[in-house]
């Protein structure tokens, strides 16, 4: 009976919220619901007429206003499901607050009420808060230190960067972010099933995740004795990973709209395209705009995988090393200017650096990628 | 965190999303329905209901003088060539269909050979079958060679409707192996210089000052203000309604009789995108017309139930009662007749 009460005591997330983790909490959760009033309602519209589109019956791509793979987009639809039966008024048009702009586009002249803001803000918040749990119980779990475990709980949850991105860009980066963390952790705990599939999640919601693969590669190779077991944990991981993208993407196939869905990737292409002329280093590195940043992927992708290389070259902790090669990986990825909301994957590889890995150093990229 | 943790908080996810696929691709969960009728005591009744809670507007229109069929076509035909490319025009052609069918507008994609026979067969029968909508910024050669005697003008003359958008109206004319450009569009169409017709510039125009009859028809909540291809309408002499917004003396969305006929023009000043396509299809839906008024205006929020409502109507005149769904983005929409 003793044993069955420690059980359920152990599997009680309260009961492992010390006083300082739910002060953080709390702090970061009244920081949020203080700039519901400033959220940057541009982004937010393309949710409101995302879910305009599914009140009237139409899929996710078919009213022409979701830019990216389909994960978060299945949330909304959970989300305007709730909504549609709540009686709040979304937002208004303010075509006062504008000039020169196209005021036939909702997401120039919206205003997003409150009541949505806060609405949407409740799952942004929750993935913000998942997060930096398992960043808090990553390093709990390898430091033995509370306060380390707390402090990297704050560095992700407390960080300006995704306070910014999820409420007042509304944007969905998180959640990426979240899988992401389950990748790396599950494959800590050698559930390599698991750590494919929520890979594949990661990258199908916002694509930069893709870029610690060759760092996962490393990590198993290392990690496994024999070629033997290297092949059936990578064959399990890659199993996890197709399952969960046919998972995904298979409603989106069989309504034939795969073409809308990679939509993220071709305009970013195009407008890098676009944006270079073609590839003109010097324009390149006088005007490093993150619409280019597609021209310079092969070095970057080289980059990547040499640095990744390298640290799994050296001694040490294999799953230091899988955090470290995770960091380098996004990291460099970002040396090319991003739009704003994308470095959001980065900072929980950020706080384990500092707190897990115990390089104070990157708290520097942290304070810059407030900017 | 203990591997079932981790399991339980992917598997919530994977639950969530889907929850989400099947909201989204395997059901229809959204309920809309409108009617209306004639209660035969000069007043004509309506209802709305829907299982969200939205707000609704329900807007009489007396049409005046032009009435529209209900059937469009749109001409879209890629061995012709087009002001813009066949690319564009080919994912802007989802867009307007998808916009449209929220109205439950029936529509009809239409090639030259087809129209030019549809023409005829109205013009043989002194009746107009249906709108045309044009969004190629270019008119088939076999339909128009810019003087009156053409069969699209012949069939705008006895009084056909056609929507404009995506380039200078009237101008280009098309073949199957390049474009030429005429001149005399402009008093052809509306009885003003090809000059007061905007050619269009590098970047679009974008309006802020509200245009003359802005107001007018107010309540249905149409904003559109891209000027590239607007009309300066201080010479048009024919009735004519300007309801959006004007620029460098360029009004973004007229609405104006044919200068040589019976037939009404609606030009829309920019380029068809994804966001400007709602509005186009609103104007389309809700069949306005250049001599429109709002005689009967009431909105509120529905709350899953239904509501009624009775208008008193002048039984002389014609009538459009259009009734629509979801602010600001509209989500449903029907439009009835009652000529």
């Amino acid at each position: 009976m003793a044993c069955i009460r420690e059980r359920f005591a152990e599997n009680q997330l309260f009961s492992r919220m010390n006083g300082t983790l739910l002060k953080i909490a709390i702090i970061g959760i009244v920081i949020r619901l203080a700039l519901i009033p400033f959220a940057f309602s541009f982004d937010a519209s393309f949710w409101i007429i995302t879910g305009a589109g599914f009140e009237s019956n139409r899929t996710l791509y078919e009213s022409e206003n979701f830019y990216y793979l389909p994960p978060f987009g299945y949330i909304l639809a959970v989300l305007t499901a709730i909504w549609s039966l709540l009686p709040f008024e979304s937002g208004t048009l303010a075509l006062e607050l504008v000039s020169g702009s196209n005021f036939s586009s909702v997401p120039y002249t919206m205003v997003t009420s409150l009541s949505f803001n806060l609405f949407y803000s409740i799952p942004l918040t929750i993935f913000d808060l998942i997060s930096s749990w398992l960043v808090y119980s990553i390093v709990l779990e390898k430091t033995d230190s509370r306060r380390k475990a707390n402090l990297g709980f704050a560095l992700f949850f407390l960080s300006p960067l995704i306070i910014w991105s999820s409420s007042i860009a509304y944007m969905f980066d998180s959640l990426s972010a979240m899988f992401m963390l389950i990748t790396i952790y599950a494959l800590m705990k050698d559930q390599y099933g698991l750590a494919g599939a929520s890979l594949a999640l990661a990258t199908l919601t916002k694509v930069f995740p893709i870029l610690i693969s060759f760092a996962v590669l490393l990590y198993v190779i290392s990690k496994n004795e024999t070629i033997r077991s290297t092949l059936r944990n990578l064959a399990v991981f890659l199993s996890g990973f197709v399952a969960s993208a046919i998972f995904i993407m298979l409603p989106v196939f069989l309504k034939g709209e795969m073409g809308r869905s990679l939509i993220f990737l071709s305009s970013r292409a195009e407008e890098s395209a676009q944006a270079t002329g073609g590839l003109n280093l010097i324009d390149l590195i006088l005007y490093p705009m993150p619409d280019k940043i597609f021209v310079v992927i092969p070095f970057l992708l080289f980059m990547i995988v040499l640095s990744t290389f390298l640290i799994f070259l050296s001694k040490g902790d294999n799953d230091k090393k899988l955090v470290m090669a995770s960091l380098m990986s996004v990291t460099m990825f970002f040396l090319f200017p991003p739009i704003s909301t994308y470095p959001v994957i980065a900072i929980p590889l950020l706080a384990l650096a500092v707190v897990y890995y115990g390089e104070k150093l990157w708290l520097i990229p942290w304070v810059l990628f407030r900017f | 965190m203990d591997k079932k943790t981790l399991y339980v908080i992917f598997v919530g996810f994977a639950i969530v999303m889907l929850a989400g696929q099947i909201l989204s691709y395997a059901t229809e969960p959204y309920r809309h329905e409108t009617s209306s009728w004639e209660n035969g005591d000069g007043t004509v009744g309506y209802s709305i209901s829907s299982n969200t809670s939205s707000e609704y507007g329900v807007v009489m229109i007396d049409v005046g003088s032009v009435l529209v069929p209900d059937k469009l076509l749109i001409y879209y035909d890629e061995t012709y060539e087009a002001h813009l490319s066949h690319d564009y025009l080919r994912n802007l052609k989802d867009i307007v269909c998808s916009e449209l069918e929220i109205h439950g507008v029936d529509y009809e994609m239409v090639n030259a050979e087809e129209l030019l026979e549809r023409i005829q067969g109205d013009i043989s029968i002194s009746k107009q079958s249906f709108r045309l909508f044009f969004t190629t910024g270019a008119i088939p050669n076999i339909l128009y060679d810019c003087t009156k005697d053409s069969p699209l003008m012949k069939w705008l003359e006895q009084g056909g409707v056609v929507y404009w958008v995506n380039g200078v109206i009237g101008r280009n004319i098309s073949s199957v192996s390049g474009l030429t450009e005429c001149e005399g569009y402009g008093q052809l169409l509306f009885g003003i210089p090809d000059s007061n017709i905007s050619m269009g510039t590098e970047w679009d125009i974008y309006a802020g000052e509200k245009s003359l009859h802005f107001d007018r028809l107010r309540d249905l909540d149409i904003i559109y203000n891209d000027c590239t291809y607007g009309i300066n309408t201080e010479s048009i002499t024919d009735e004519y309604l300007s309801i959006g917004y004007t620029a460098e003396g360029l009004d973004s969305l007229v609405l104006s009789k044919y200068h040589n006929g019976e037939g009404m023009i609606v030009n829309f000043g920019g380029k068809v995108a994804t966001n400007s396509a709602p509005t186009i299809a609103k104007v389309i839906a809700s069949k306005i017309t250049h001599d429109s008024n709002i005689v009967y205006s009431e909105g509120g929020r529905l709350r899953f139930s239904e509501v009624r409502g009775d208008i008193t109507v002048d039984t002389t005149k014609d009538y459009v009662l259009y009734i629509w769904i979801g602010y600001p983005v509209q989500i449903f929409s029907r439009t009835f007749t009652y000529y």
